[in-house]
This record gives structure tokens, C-alpha cells and sequence, in this order.
């Protein structure tokens, strides 16, 4: 029945159907009590109570004294269970009290065993010996064999247990107990006995002789096949030999308890067993291998916490324990959100400084760009500046030179070949006598001497006319326009506005001068042009000079890029004088070029 | 017939000395004194008695055509030809306002130069061949203030 509870409800089942089928109730307290015993074997012990309870009744009913001292007793062991010791042992003692009335040796035994074992865990120790002593006496007379080495073991615990510490009582009892169990083949209890004794020697100190008893319990549990029971075991003697300085035995049975530990789930003994492995390992001077058992201890003791929480006093401990952890899990949580608020504000504070420096950094940039680019633009100005200063400078000096050597060229070389016609003249017509040939000679000479004054007077001519400085813009543009352009089948006019005998300073008539000399040869040259017309007119905020043809007009690129000299010196003159040109199509599809120039 | 009386006004003394020689060597001339500018023209004709001057238009302290205006205003009588190697239209128009009576260049030729101050000094006016046909262009120039007029 103990091994096969599945089967012990089953049965009972079907005989409390029979019971009931056929009328005949007088067992049914006693079937109701075995299938309390059955579910409670189970481990379910509502199930069971409520089946202790039914025996009850139906034993009262049937007036069973003999199935109500059992389920008293059974219903007692339940709250024993639950650690409701005063209800147990109530229980234990109603159903004792049957139990001596109907002269149930058997049953008076039982309930005197589990209330001595009831007050040992109620502390009442010499109260609990009695209890024993009673069982005993019992258990003797009867020769309930198993009951009296149960007996025997448990006095031998209270021996051991008590205050006394009277081990040598203690294995004298367990000694009593094993032959009985050897007797009745109970190997369960045989494997008890000897741990047991193991006990009381390891207590003892006579760690030869408690490893001798202890590894006849293992051979025994190992036979039952009780792995639970032999873990803790395999723990147990792994003690003894750390006891008798025996390290690689320690560890080798270390190494098996944790393995059936791990593999029962059997924290509580896994627990040890990594401590105590971390600690022989950190003996042992393997502090690289006791590290991860102290991890490992560490983190299954949280763990154990609530396993073990059935009983109450470390329940207690465990409240103890877990307001200890609460308290530490509060305060880890207060100095978490400590570091947190402080790494959120040192965050904070990196991410304002970062910000702040990158804000810093960008405007830094942008003000450097700004000031890059305005010294750029100022350098640039400047370059500007200077090139329109170092242009002036260039049509200046140009100019000066051009009236330097013209004014040489008309003074000296001109008035000189002058004279030497003048001369030639003179010294011919002095002379007598002369051929046809001579005189013809002479013309010619003369001719030559003419060609050549006049030949230098035009390049002197081309170089600073005289019309300009002595008489001003307006002759100066007429007689270009009647060299350049009489001889020419061109036709053109000339107006001027506002201007007449108006001087200005010697550059600007000069610019103005140049440039209508230089569209009006590009005229000439290219534009094939049959008439052309020159204003130059005076406004309130210019000087104004329109140069306009009626030819096949010009891209201002292709003109550029063959004649680009030409008008990049148009462009550059007016530039000098802060003037602009500017090129369009004129209404007679030829070209208007105007040039505006601000008066000084 | 008296000889005609010239004084010649020029800065450049080889060409004074080429015309004095040129006109010496002619009947009917007689050059009285030479100049080499304006103001100096000027001081001569307080002195002499001229019929005809010489004159040249670029020269320094005083110009041909500043000389020619001073002349002809306080002796009209006295004949100015203008002695350049100018053909500028503007400049023989701006002589001729001037008053001048003849426009010559300096190379020109000998019996042209006799001819032209003979012509002179019977109220004629010269132009040497290159000034005339200057002053003859096919140019049309349009009356500048007349037109701005227009455009009020």
C-alpha cells in the first residue's frame, strides 16, 4: 500500500462501491481511513483529511473504536504535517485514549511514538522520552519488531538531540535498532539506523568508524534506489573525509552529491554542496575554480529562501532573512536610484556640455565661415581694387607714354623734316640749270620727305591727337570719325547733346575718346556696316556715348574670343572710369554699343 | 607794288629758318621779324608794320589760336594763315572762328605758300588742298543744342 497509493485508491474505490452496493458498511470506516492513508502518501492532504474525517464519522457511527483511533491518529499526523502541533497532538492523544480502552497495543504504540516525536519538535524533550519509553514497553510486549527499532532510533535522536549530548546513549540505542531492522528486512530503516550512527560518530569525532556506518547506509540507499536519500549521503561522507584530511575523496564525493543533486532538484543539498566546494577549492588554494561555486552558492541561497519555507522556524528566519533582503533590496533600490539620478544628472550634464560644445563648435564655425568668407570677400574686393587700380594705372601710364612720344614725334622728328623740306625746297630753287631729270628727282625726294612727315604725323597723330587736349571730346570724335570713316564707304553722323565746348579732365576725354575709336575701327573691320551713328550726349548722372551700326552685328563671344584685346580694353576703360559698357542688338539689326560714364 | 610784309611765328626754329629761307629767296616778300610764340607775335606787331602773319598753333606761352583771336581784334586789318601740320576739321573750324584767313600745313610747297599769302593779302581765304577736303568730309553734324531742344 505505501508503494503503490494509485492503486490503493483504485481499490478503495471500488470497495466502498461494493460496500455500499451490497449494504454491508461495517468496513466502510476502515476503507474511508485507507484512502485517507493513500492520498496522504500522495501528498495531497486536504484529499486526505476529508477521507480521515469520513472514516470518523463512519467509524463513530459503526462504533469502530478501532478505525476511529486510527483516523484520529492519521488526522493528527496531518496537522503534524501542516505544523499544528497542539492540533496533532490533541489528536494523537484522543486516539491514544481509544486505542488503551480497546487494548490496540498495536495502535497505543504508534500514537505514543508520534507524540513523543510530536514534543520533541515542540521542544519538550523529557516529556517526549516518557512518550518513548511508553511506545517501547508497548512495541515490547507485543514484539512489534519494526516498531520497537523505530523506537530505539528515535530515543537514540533524542540522545543525540538533547541537551544532554549523550551520544554514547545515542549509539548504544541505534545499535539496538539496526540487528531489529536486519531482523524484518526493513532496509529503509536499516539505512536510517546507520546514517544515524554515522552521525553520532562523526559528533563524536570517530570519523573512521561514522565513515565506515555511513557508507553502509549508501550501499543500502543506493540499493533501494533512494537517490534523494543518497546525496545527501554522498555529502556526508565527502564530510568525513574532509574531516580525516582525505581532499580528492572530499571532492570526489562532492562532485557525485552535486550531480544527484542537480539532478533531484534538490536545492537545499546543492546549496551545500557549492559552499562547500568553494570552500575546499579556496583551501585547496584553486581560488579560480572556488569562484564560480561562490557565485553559484550565492545565487541558489536567494532561491533557497523560499524552498524551505515550510517550517516555521525558518520561516521566520526566512522573514528575518527576506526583511533583511528587503532592506538590503531597499536600499540597493535607493542607491540604485541614487546612481541612476546621479548618472542621469552626470548625463545630463555630459549631454549639456556636449551640446553645449557642439553649439559652441558650430557657431565658432559659422563665425569663422562669416569671417572667412568676408575676409574672402574683403581680399577679393581688394584684389578687385587693385586690378582696377593697377588698370587705371596701366591706361594711365599708357596714355602718358603715348602723349610722351607723340608730342616727341611731333616737336622733334616732324618739325625737323620740316625744316629739312623747307630746306630741300630752298636749295632747289637756287639752282640753275636744271635737267628734266634732276627736277623730276628732286619731286621725288620731296614726295618721299612729305610721305614721311606725314606718315609720322599720323602715328603721332594715332598716339594723342592734338584735336583732344587743345580742343576737347567733340572735335577730338569728329575728326577720328572723318579720318577713320571718310575715306571709307561708310556713312555716318555724329550728334552731340548738352556738350558743346565742355571740357573734362584729360582721362575721361581721353577713355571716352579711345573707346569710340575702338568700336569704331571694330565697326570697320567686321560688321560690314553701310552707315554708323555716334551720339554723345550729357545726361544728369552720365556721360553717355552710343556707337550704333546697321551691319550684320556681332556675338559678343565669337567678337570677344577673335578680337578680345579690342573690347576687353573697352571694358577695361570704362571699369577705370566706374563706368559700363553694355552691347545690344540694334533696331536695324545691327549693333548699339553704350558706354556711361558718371562725370567726376 | 610794296613788298609784302610777313612775320613768321613758330617754336621750332629749323622751321622758322626753312620758311625765312623759302620766302627770302621770292620776290614780293619781306619777312620783318620771326616769333617763337604768341605773346612774342603779339610784341612784334606793337613794333612793325605787318601785312600778313605766319603763324603756328601749338607753341608754349602763348597759342596760335589765342594770338590769331588777339590779332585779328585789335588789328583787324592784319592777315593770319595758320601754319600746322593739323588737318583736323575741328581745328581749321576752330582757327577759321578764330578769324583766321588762311590754313596752310607747314610742308607745303613753295609757289602754294606764295600763292596763298598773295591770295591772303587781297581778302581771300586759304585752305591748303588736305584742309580743304577735311572741311568738305561727307560728315553731316547735326546742330547739337537744336536737337536737345527738341528733345525738352
Amino acid at each position: 500500500m505505501f508503494n503503490q497509493p494509485d492503486s490503493a485508491i483504485y481499490f478503495g474505490k471500488r470497495a466502498l462501491s461494493e460496500s455500499k452496493r451490497t449494504g454491508v458498511d461495517s468496513l466502510l470506516g476502515s476503507i474511508y481511513n485507507r484512502m485517507g492513508v493513500a492520498y496522504d502518501i500522495k501528498s495531497i492532504p486536504d484529499s486526505a483529511l476529508y477521507f480521515y474525517n469520513r472514516a470518523l464519522v463512519e467509524a463513530r457511527r459503526t462504533g469502530s473504536l478501532k478505525t476511529e483511533g486510527g483516523a484520529l491518529n492519521n488526522i493528527g499526523l496531518i496537522h503534524w504535517n501542516n505544523g499544528e502541533l497542539e492540533k496533532a497532538i490533541d489528536h494523537y492523544i484522543r486516539a491514544a485514549e481509544i486505542f488503551e480502552r480497546i487494548d490496540n497495543l498495536l495502535g497505543l504504540g504508534n500514537t505514543y511514538n508520534n507524540i513523543g516525536l510530536i514534543l520533541i519538535e515542540d521542544g519538550q524533550l523529557e516529556k517526549s522520552m516518557r512518550y518513548y519509553w511508553q511506545a517501547l514497553n508497548i512495541r515490547i510486549k507485543i514484539n512489534h519488531k519494526t516498531g520497537i527499532a523505530a523506537t530505539y532510533l528515535n530515543i537514540s535522536q533524542l540522545f543525540a538531540k538533547s541537551n544532554l549530548n549523550n551520544n554514547d546513549s545515542a549509539i548504544h540505542y541505534v545499535r539496538l535498532a539496526i540487528p531489529l531492522y536486519g531482523q524484518v528486512n526493513d532496509r529503509y530503516g536499516l539505512s536510517r539506523a546507520y546514517r544515524e550512527l554515522a552521525d553520532c560518530y562523526s559528533v563524536m569525532g570517530n570519523y573512521p568508524n561514522a565513515l565506515i556506518a555511513f557508507q553502509k547506509a549508501l550501499r543500502i540507499q543506493i540499493d533501494l534506489g533512494n537517490s534523494e536519500g543518497y546525496a545527501s549521503t554522498y555529502y556526508n561522507i565527502s564530510d568525513i573525509y574532509h574531516k580525516l584530511n582525505q581532499p580528492k575523496n572530499e571532492m570526489a564525493y562532492l562532485d557525485t552529491a552535486e550531480m544527484l543533486a542537480d539532478t533531484n532538484k534538490d536545492m537545499s543539498l546543492l546549496w551545500k554542496v557549492f559552499r562547500t566546494k568553494a570552500r575546499a577549492f579556496g583551501r585547496a588554494g584553486r581560488h579560480a575554480e572556488a569562484y564560480p561555486y561562490w557565485i553559484k552558492y550565492d545565487n541558489l541561497k536567494d532561491s533557497l529562501v523560499t524552498v524551505e519555507r515550510s517550517l516555521q522556524v525558518e520561516e521566520l528566519e526566512t522573514q528575518y532573512r527576506t526583511a533583511q533582503k528587503d532592506a538590503e533590496i531597499a536600499d540597493k533600490k535607493v542607491a540604485l536610484a541614487e546612481a541612476r539620478l546621479k548618472l542621469e544628472n552626470r548625463t545630463k550634464w555630459i549631454f549639456g556640455l556636449l551640446g553645449g560644445l557642439i553649439s559652441f563648435l558650430l557657431l565658432g564655425f559659422a563665425l569663422f565661415q562669416v569671417y572667412k568668407r568676408r575676409t574672402q570677400a574683403e581680399k577679393d574686393a581688394a584684389i578687385i581694387a587693385e586690378r582696377e587700380r593697377g588698370l587705371v594705372a596701366i591706361i594711365q601710364a599708357t596714355e602718358d607714354e603715348r602723349k610722351r612720344i607723340a608730342k616727341d614725334l611731333h616737336d622733334g622728328i616732324v618739325q625737323t623734316l620740316i625744316g629739312l623740306s623747307l630746306r630741300l625746297q630752298k636749295g632747289f630753287s637756287k639752282m640753275k640749270d636744271v635737267s628734266e631729270e634732276e627736277k623730276e628727282r628732286y619731286n621725288e625726294s620731296k614726295a618721299m620727305l612729305d610721305d614721311s612727315i606725314a606718315e609720322v604725323r599720323n602715328i603721332s597723330h594715332q598716339m594723342m591727337p592734338r584735336a583732344l587736349s587743345d580742343m576737347g571730346l567733340i572735335p577730338a570724335i569728329e575728326d577720328m570719325l572723318n579720318k577713320s570713316l571718310g575715306s571709307t564707304t561708310i556713312v555716318y553722323e555724329f550728334e552731340h547733346h548738352n556738350m558743346e565746348g565742355e571740357r573734362f579732365p584729360e582721362r575721361l576725354e581721353v577713355s571716352l575718346y579711345r573707346i569710340c575709336q575702338e568700336l569704331v575701327n571694330n565697326i570697320i573691320k567686321h560688321s560690314q556696316a553701310q552707315a554708323v551713328s555716334v551720339q554723345l550726349l550729357r545726361t544728369k548722372s552720365h556721360l553717355v556715348l552710343v556707337v550704333e551700326d546697321n551691319g550684320k552685328g556681332f556675338k559678343f563671344d565669337s567678337i570677344e574670343s577673335r578680337n578680345g584685346i579690342g573690347l576687353m580694353n573697352i571694358s577695361s576703360r570704362a571699369k577705370a572710369m566706374n563706368g559700363e559698357v553694355n552691347y545690344q542688338p540694334s533696331p536695324s539689326q545691327g549693333t548699339v554699343a553704350t558706354i556711361r560714364i558718371p562725370p567726376p | 607794288m610794296s613788298n609784302i610784309r610777313l612775320i613768321l611765328v613758330d617754336d621750332h626754329r629749323i622751321v622758322l629758318d626753312g620758311l625765312k629761307a623759302l620766302l627770302d629767296d621770292m620776290e614780293g616778300f619781306d619777312c620783318v621779324a620771326t616769333a617763337e610764340n604768341g605773346q612774342k607775335a603779339l610784341d612784334l606787331l606793337k613794333v612793325f608794320d605787318v601785312d600778313v602773319v605766319l603763324m603756328d598753333i601749338d607753341m608754349p606761352v602763348m597759342n596760335g589760336m589765342e594770338a590769331t583771336r588777339i590779332i585779328k581784334k585789335e588789328y583787324p586789318k592784319v592777315k593770319v594763315i595758320a601754319l600746322t601740320q593739323h588737318s583736323e576739321r575741328g581745328m581749321a573750324k576752330q582757327l577759321l572762328d578764330c578769324g583766321a584767313d588762311g590754313y596752310l600745313l607747314k610742308n607745303i610747297a613753295q609757289d602754294e605758300l606764295a600763292s596763298a599769302i598773295r591770295k591772303v593779302h587781297n581778302d581771300e581765304t586759304v585752305f591748303s588742298s588736305e584742309v580743304a577736303m577735311t572741311l568738305a568730309s561727307k560728315a553731316v553734324e547735326k546742330n547739337a543744342n537744336g536737337v536737345d531742344r527738341k528733345r525738352n
